[in-house]
């Protein structure tokens, strides 16, 4: 995982941390985009190339703290480059979430993943990415939704991002639909 | 209408003409030879069907074996000598389990199967499996998975494993020093085994496609022709996993002469008969023979000779065709008595022929996989047949030896234990000296250094080039790759769009061009080359075919055609995962197998990749099969249109419990070009034992240049700090991240 893009801004209403992987990449930026634009949010993305990688090493360097308590902790390599970054984390996947999941605990921060859990649909990338929500209005109600959470925004602008995104609330959920 | 014809001929004209027929097939068969009765009988069938009668199908042979005994050779060894090393074998292997089990209850381990193919194997043992040597690479043999303890035995009479070794059967863990596992498993032995054969079905038919593979690279002037023989050794249970003859039909169209099937026909499998009602020889045998094969069955020791000899009327040839598999298990369990009563009772004249026998001596009438100079014809035949694969189907029984403790019963596959009378019966059966006192502690035997027994079995493996199972560990590094390869990748594409498939295809192209790793790359497709974008390929590269093209491709005219070629460096491998994944093995063994570094790209449809065939995944780590395997199309809201069995969201987590599977899910160029190369490097420069999945994407849009910032090539590839495991008792190296 590496900085693709950081952000430039001087005083934004928060921060987020978009992680994008695959073809979804391109909508984490799309998301960077609006979040700058139109919410005023400062956006860093980072490409996570391998879950799998970053996990294993997390495990290995937490059992080595573990076996030797002698020696100063080591920080895993996600919560490393991650330590100095700031605001609400999102992860963005065209795979299940279990697969973003299993970093979280080195993410510093609550990590809200964003994937394509479910049986899925015959359609075209466009269709397939709103019913699976991991499109760029999704990612940027995510980022949003923890905002708030942060109360670094108010619900009223969730609401109305929701309506303006013509996000429909009472969609069936991909997971069991 | 033939009833009506039937009807105007009377009993006596019947009898006649059938006499008449006879008597002219016997002149033929003395005078003409047998090319000349082959010859008639073919122009009669033609004759027959030409008159518009249609005989009925059968590719069976009658249930004898198919060497006759006046074609066997003579035994080219001290039969004597061979007896006494494999009963010190069967003893050593057997006390290993019982062992094993007394030190803690449960721990498994099977007897059975190795006492019914003992003497398979030390036939091979004594005169067939060819070590390495110069430039001779060694026969390939896939051994039974849970026969290894006797593999483990011959090594120690051999001297290669310790009296210690022999106790840590199954102990990997808790024990000093070197443990033993369970079975072939090179992850652990990597000096040793080469094959995890125990995911029942896998072994045959990564056998067949190693077989190819060893063609291939002969055909591409990759390693000498030596012909080295692939031998895979399964059992007749195992062949109901569709994976065990899901591929037989490729390796007859391949003509590969270089492989042999030796499938132990105990007719067992853990539960009961494997064709209680059936029989399962005539059974293989049909299916081997109607996919083109060899089929060399030996169902009957030396002790039927005679017997058979004397059956002119065919009557004990018919009650052997006749009998069930579930019956002949029955003559096995119940002795001599039982055997007369239902085997030869059932005709007058077959109950005469035996009548001066006593019933221990029916119930000792050994089986054709039980007899050396059977096994040995086979296997002699086998080594010298051309134009096609081989199979022997050796009848044997389940727990040889065991006595009342298992012999072909049904709970034998199970039977770890042995009490004090029937370690006695086997060590006197088999005429171990170990003294009633020491029988209870169940001692590891091992004859004087000196004695005629060591000698011969160190003087039968010297003309043979020296010892096996033997692993190669490291091979002789590639060059480092020119940097200058992935140059336009770093630089990205500007306003043009383009796909990561297809980047995948232009890295391809351009490594299948490099002066250095060109003739290396083996590009594995299973029929999916057009969805992928690499039908260029075609051309640049050729399609390998063993026959080379025979026909002109419908599309010659054009720039990119479909070309097949003997000296082809894609391997077209048509709609099956399991048999593209098999050649993936054998190219990312090659290392190993034949010190030829191949590096293959198994190029697929992601969802039915690790989804369809995780267990060959699995074999391919244990094996430390290196290459990338390259999920194509992947991402279940990036490939439009297919549905519900195709958008693959799964693979990445799938990949998950591989430990040695590195998993990427690249989104831009550059990172796939980071990926690729760096992944040659680790495993062609530094033989690490990892190997690779990579999902590529066919959604197009600009590639943007890698950014400048410090650490981004290495956050692409690795989130590690650099340190090589090393495991106890040997260097397998595998960075740990």
């Amino acid at each position: 995982m590496y900085k693709f893009s950081a952000s430039k801004k001087k005083s934004p209403k928060g921060h987020a941390q978009l992680l994008g992987s695959g073809s979804i990449l391109n909508k984490v930026l799309a998301a960077r985009d609006i979040l700058e634009k139109d919410y005023n949010i400062a956006v860093d993305v980072w490409s996570v190339t391998s879950y799998k990688e970053l996990h294993y090493e997390g495990i290995k360097v937490e059992r080595e703290n573990m076996l030797n308590p002698g020696k100063q902790i080591k920080l895993p390599y996600a919560a490393e480059v991650l330590k100095d970054a700031k605001g609400v984390f999102i992860a963005a996947s065209d795979y299940v979430r279990a697969i973003p999941e299993s970093i979280a605990r080195w993410v510093p921060g609550e990590l809200f993943t964003l994937g394509t859990d479910g049986f899925g649909r015959s359609d075209g990338r466009r269709h397939l990415r709103e019913f699976f929500e991991v499109d760029e209005r999704y990612i940027v109600l995510a980022a949003l939704h923890q905002l708030k959470k942060e109360g670094k925004i108010k619900a009223d602008v969730v609401k109305k991002a929701i309506k303006d995104m013509d996000i429909n609330p009472k969609k069936a959920d991909p997971i069991i639909s | 209408m033939s009833d009506e014809k039937n009807q105007t001929y009377s009993n006596e004209e019947v009898d006649l003409e059938t006499k008449e027929w006879l008597e002219s097939l016997d002149y033929v068969i003395e005078h003409g030879g047998p090319d000349r009765v082959k010859e008639l009988l073919s122009e009669l069938q033609q004759r027959v069907y030409s008159a518009g009668i249609r005989m009925p199908f059968t590719a069976n042979t009658p249930y004898i074996n198919s060497i006759p005994v006046e074609n066997q050779p003579a035994y080219p060894g001290s039969r004597e000598i061979e007896r006494r090393i494999k009963s010190i074998i069967r003893w050593n292997a057997m006390a290993m389990v019982v062992r094993a089990n007394r030190v803690e209850n449960g721990i498994g381990g099977h007897i059975s199967t190795y006492a019914s193919a003992a003497t398979l194997y030390e036939v091979g043992f004594n005169h067939f499996f060819r070590a390495p040597k110069d430039d001779f690479n060694g026969d390939i043999i896939y051994f039974q998975g849970h026969a290894s303890p006797g593999i483990y035995a011959r090594s120690f009479l051999e001297g290669r494993l310790s009296i210690q070794d022999l106790k840590n059967f199954r102990h990997e863990v808790h024990t000093s020093g070197r443990g033993l596992p369970s079975y072939p498993h090179p992850w652990l032995m990597p000096d040793y085994w080469q094959f995890a054969t125990v995911s029942m079905g896998l072994g045959p038919i990564m056998a067949i496609y190693n077989a190819r593979f060893n063609r291939y690279l002969e055909d591409r002037g990759l390693k000498p022709v030596n012909d080295e023989k692939v031998w895979a050794f399964l059992g007749d249970g195992e062949t109901d996993e569709p994976e065990a003859l899901g591929a037989i039909s490729l390796a007859a169209r391949a003509n590969l002469d270089n492989l042999i099937f030796v499938i132990n026909c105990n007719l067992q499998r853990l539960d009961g008969p494997v064709r209680g009602n059936g029989k399962i020889i005539q059974e293989l045998e049909k299916v081997f023979r109607g996919a083109g094969w060899n089929v060399i069955k030996v169902v009957w020791g030396s002790d039927w000779d005679s017997l058979l000899a004397q059956d002119k009327d065919g009557l004990l040839v018919k009650r052997m065709g006749e009998v069930v598999d579930g019956e002949y298990q029955n003559y096995v369990v119940k002795g001599g008595a039982h055997l007369r009563k239902h085997f030869w009772g059932k005709y007058p004249q077959l109950l005469k022929m035996v009548e001066h026998m006593s019933d221990e001596q029916l119930a000792k009438l050994r089986l054709g996989g039980h007899d050396p100079e059977k096994v040995y014809a086979a296997f002699n035949a086998a080594v010298n047949h051309k134009g096609s694969p081989t199979v022997i189907l050796a009848r044997t029984v389940k727990g040889y030896g065991l006595g009342e403790a298992g012999e072909g019963k049904n709970i034998t596959h199970q039977q770890k234990k042995l009490n004090e009378e029937e370690l006695r019966h086997f060590r006197s059966r088999f005429g171990i000296p170990i003294s009633d006192e020491d029988i209870d502690t169940v001692p590891f035997y091992k004859p004087d250094k000196d004695s005629p027994e060591m000698k011969y079995l160190h003087e039968q493996r010297k003309k043979l080039f020296g010892y096996v199972p033997s692993r190669r560990m490291k091979s002789d590094p590639i060059k480092k790759l020119d940097e200058k390869i992935f140059d336009e990748f770093y630089a990205g594409t500007e306003d043009r769009e383009v796909a990561t498939t297809m980047v995948f295809v232009r890295i391809l192209a351009k490594l299948l061009r490099d002066k250095e790793i060109g003739k290396l790359i083996v590009p594995i497709v299973p029929d999916e080359a057009r969805t992928f974008g690499m039908e260029a390929l075609f051309r640049q590269v050729g399609i390998y075919s063993n026959v080379g093209q025979l026909y002109e491709p419908v599309d010659r005219e054009s720039l990119l055609y479909y070309k097949e070629a003997k000296n082809g460096q894609i391997l077209e491998e048509g709609i099956t995962e399991s048999g593209s994944m098999s050649s993936y093995i054998a190219a990312g063994t090659a290392y190993s197998t034949h010190n030829v570094n191949t590096i293959p790209f198994y190029v697929f449809y992601s969802m039915f990749g690790l989804q369809r065939i995780g267990d060959l995944v699995w074999a391919a780590g244990d094996m430390q099969a290196r290459g990338f395997l390259l999920g194509g199309t992947a991402g279940r809201t990036t490939l439009a249109g297919e549905g519900l069995q195709h958008q693959d969201g799964n693979s990445h987590l799938l990949a998950y419990p591989y430990p040695n599977l590195k998993a990427y899910d690249p989104a831009f160029a550059y990172e796939l070009a980071v990926i690729i190369q760096d992944g040659i490097k680790r495993m062609y420069i530094d033989q690490e034992s990892i190997f690779y999945y990579i999902t590529v994407m066919n959604e197009s849009y600009a590639q943007p240049a890698m950014p400048k910032t410090k650490g981004t090539k290495e956050g692409i590839i690795r989130a590690c700090i650099n340190s090589v495991h090393q495991r106890k008792n040997h260097q397998r190296d595998m960075r740990n991240c």
